[in-house]
C-alpha cells in the first residue's frame, strides 16, 4: 500500500485490479480490505474457479476478462499461482492460464500509462508475468 | 402449402407458390419440410476405432437418417481433450463428412476425471459443449471447477449421469430381470444420485448443466423440480430408452445393452410423460457404433451402447401418433432445442438462416432393415421393425446430402 501511495500520491478514488489466485489468497484479502477502506475502487479478475461466488458482496467488481479490466486499471497487482497437485484442478495448465490472465507486454499495451504494477511476494516469472514486464520499468 | 427458395446455401424466401425460373426443384408435395435435424449425442470413432465408424460413414448415416448436424462426443482413442484433435476432427469433417460435424471437447485430461482439460482451447478450437460422456465425473470437486471454469467460456456441460461406484458391475436394469437372468443390476438410484448431485451443483454454480440419456422416473422427476426453480440445467432422451425395456434382454442378446441399461415400463411412461410436459427438451441418438468384435460376444463381455442415426425419426415419430407429441413439438426437439442447448444458429427455416433440410414422409410404411444401413456398424436394436415416416431427402447448406 505504501509503494501505492508512494507512486500515486493518493489511493483514494484509483482503480485497483487484482489478477489471479483471489480465493486462495491471504494477500489479495488483506489487500481488498484495507485498499477499500481507503477509498480505491478494486476489481479482481481470474478464471471463475480462483474467485470465491461472494466476491461481488464484499463490493469489488468481479472480472473474467484481463483484456478489458487492464484498460481502466491505475494499479495492477499480480498473485502468485498455486502450483501443489491438489490446486491444478483449478484451472486445466499453466500454457492456458497464461492465455487468458497472464500480463505481458501485448497486453500491458491496452494499459493506461501510467499504470504500476506489483506483484506481492515470490513470482513464477513466465507464468503471472512474463519476464520481460517483470524486469520493465511498470514493476514495483 | 408454401414453396422455399434456397440460394447461396440459405433460405432466401418462402412464398406460395413461387415464381419464376430455378435451377433445381423438388416436389415434398406430402412431406414434412423441417429444419435439418440435429443429433446432439452421436459418438464418431474417429480417431481410433475407425473399425466401429470414421467421421465419413457417421455422417452418411446421419444424412440417410434425416440429420444434418451430429454432435460427436469426446470419448474417442486418442481422447478429444486438446485442441489437436479438435482440429483434426474438424478438418477431417471439412474433407469427408456431408452433414455440419461440431465436437465435443473432454472436460478432464484422458477422461479421467481428475484435471481438467484445457477447455479454453478447446472452446477455441470449436467445441460447442464439454463433457467425459461415458466416464460419469465421480469427483463432485472437478465436476464443481469444471462448471466454474466453463462459465467463463460459456460452454455447457453434458453430464452423463450414473453413479459408477453404485453400478458397479451391474450391466441391465436392477429388478426382476436381472434377477432372472442372472445378471448383475444397475439401480435406477444410480441415475438418480448423480442427476440430483448435477442440479445441486448447477444451482452452485450458475453454469448450465445438460443431462444426457435419462432413463429413469427418477430423473424426471428431479429434472422437473429443478426447473421450476429455474436451475440452468436441461435434458434429452434417447428412441432406445422411450421404446425398450429390459424385458428385450431376455435372450441375452447385446443389442440390448447400453449405459444407462432399458428401464421399466414405469420408467418409459415417466419419459414420455417428462417429454409432453417439456422436462425433457431434446431427443438424441447416443448413436454408438460397435462391431461383432465388441458385440458378438457373452453379454457380460460386451461393449455398451447401440446405433441409432438411421432408425431414430421413424422410431421417435411413434409419438406423434401415440399423442404424446404434436408433429411441431417433435420437429422442435430434433431441431430448435438441441439448437439452443448448445447455442447453435441452427434448427431453423427462418429467411436467411443456413438451408439444412430434413424432407420426409410421416405416412410412409418402412421396414427398418440393418442391411441398409450406412453406418460401419449394425448394433441396433430395432431391426426388423415396422414404422412410419421415411427420410426422403437431407439437405445442408443448400446442397441435398441425401434423397431415396
Ligand atoms: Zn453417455
Amino acid at each position: 500500500m505504501f509503494t501505492i501511495e508512494e507512486a500515486k500520491g493518493k489511493i483514494s478514488g484509483l482503480k485497483i485490479l487484482i489478477v489471479g489466485d483471489i480465493a486462495h489468497s491471504r494477500v489479495a484479502r488483506s489487500n481488498i480490505y484495507g485498499l477499500k477502506k481507503m477509498g480505491a475502487q478494486l476489481i479482481v479478475c481470474g478464471p471463475p474457479t480462483l474467485i470465491p461466488p461472494a466476491m461481488t458482496k464484499l463490493g469489488v467488481e468481479v472480472s473474467h476478462n484481463l483484456k478489458a479490466s487492464i484498460q481502466k486499471a491505475d494499479v495492477i497487482m499480480m498473485l502468485r499461482i498455486q502450483e501443489e497437485r491438489q490446486d491444478r484442478i483449478q484451472f486445466p495448465s499453466k500454457k492456458e492460464y497464461v492465455q487468458y490472465f497472464g500480463l505481458n507486454s501485448e497486453t500491458l499495451k491496452l494499459a493506461k500509462k501510467d499504470v504500476i504494477i506489483m506483484h506481492p511476494g515470490p513470482l513464477n516469472r513466465g507464468v503471472e508475468i512474463s519476464p520481460d514486464v517483470a524486469d520493465g520499468r511498470f514493476t514495483h | 402449402m408454401e414453396d422455399l427458395l434456397i440460394k447461396n446455401g440459405k433460405i432466401k424466401k418462402i412464398a406460395s407458390p413461387l415464381k419464376g425460373t430455378f435451377d433445381h426443384v423438388i416436389d415434398a408435395k406430402n412431406c414434412i419440410v423441417a429444419p435439418g435435424f440435429i443429433d446432439m449425442h452421436t459418438h464418431l470413432r474417429e480417431p481410433g476405432d475407425e473399425h466401429k465408424e470414421t467421421i465419413r460413414t457417421g455422417a452418411k448415416a446421419a444424412a440417410r437418417g434425416g440429420f444434418t448436424s451430429i454432435v460427436c462426443m469426446a470419448n474417442t482413442n486418442p481422447p478429444n481433450d486438446n485442441p489437436f484433435i479438435t482440429q483434426f476432427i474438424k478438418l477431417k469433417a471439412q474433407e469427408e463428412a456431408c452433414v455440419n460435424v461440431y465436437p465435443v471437447g473432454a472436460l478432464s485430461k484422458g477422461l479421467q476425471g481428475e484435471e481438467l482439460a484445457e477447455i479454453g482451447s478447446l472452446k477455441e478450437a470449436g467445441c460447442v459443449a464439454i463433457s467425459d460422456d461415458g466416464h460419469p465425473v465421480m469427483n463432485s470437486y472437478v465436476m464443481r471447477k469444471a462448471l466454474d471454469y466453463c462459465r467463463h467460456f460459456k460452454l455447457p456441460i453434458i453430464s452423463h449421469c450414473e453413479d459408477t461406484h453404485l453400478v458397479g458391475k451391474g450391466m441391465i436394469n436392477e429388478g426382476l430381470r436381472s434377477t432372472i437372468l442372472g445378471l448383475r443390476g444397475n439401480p435406477s438410484a444410480s441415475e438418480e444420485i448423480m442427476v440430483a448431485r448435477d442440479i445441486a451443483l448447477a444451482e452452485l454454480t450458475g453454469s448450465h448443466v445438460h443431462m444426457a440419456h435419462i432413463s429413469t422416473q427418477a430423473a424426471v422427476r428431479l429434472i422437473g423440480e429443478a426447473k421450476k426453480r429455474k436451475v440452468s440445467i436441461s435434458c434429452e432422451v434417447t428412441p432406445h430408452h422411450l421404446f425398450l425395456t429390459d424385458e428385450s434382454v431376455a435372450t441375452y442378446d447385446t443389442h440390448f445393452k447400453m449405459a444407462p441399461p432399458l428401464r421399466s415400463p414405469k420408467d418409459i411412461a415417466a419419459l414420455k410423460k417428462g417429454l409432453k410436459e417439456n422436462i425433457i427438451d431434446a431427443f438424441a441418438t447416443d448413436h454408438a457404433p460397435h462391431s461383432n468384435l465388441e458385440k458378438n460376444v457373452e453379454f457380460e463381455e460386451a461393449a455398451h451402447g447401440v446405433i441409432g442415426l438411421e432408425t431414430a425419426l421413424p422410431i421417435t415419430l411413434k409419438l406423434v401418433e401415440e399423442k404424446i407429441l404434436t408433429l411441431s413439438q417433435f420437429i422442435e426437439k430434433w431441431t430448435l432445442a438441441p439448437a439452443r442447448i448448445l447455442k447453435l444458429s441452427k434448427g431453423t427455416l427462418k429467411i436467411g438462416a443456413d438451408a439444412d433440410i430434413t424432407i420426409f414422409d410421416p405416412t410412409k410404411k418402412i421396414k427398418l432393415n440393418q442391411d441398409a444401413f450406412l453406418s460401419k456398424s449394425k448394433n441396433t436394436p430395432f431391426h426388423g421393425w415396422t414404422c412410419k415416416g421415411e427420410v426422403l431427402a437431407a439437405i445442408v447448406g443448400g446442397k441435398i446430402v441425401y434423397h431415396v
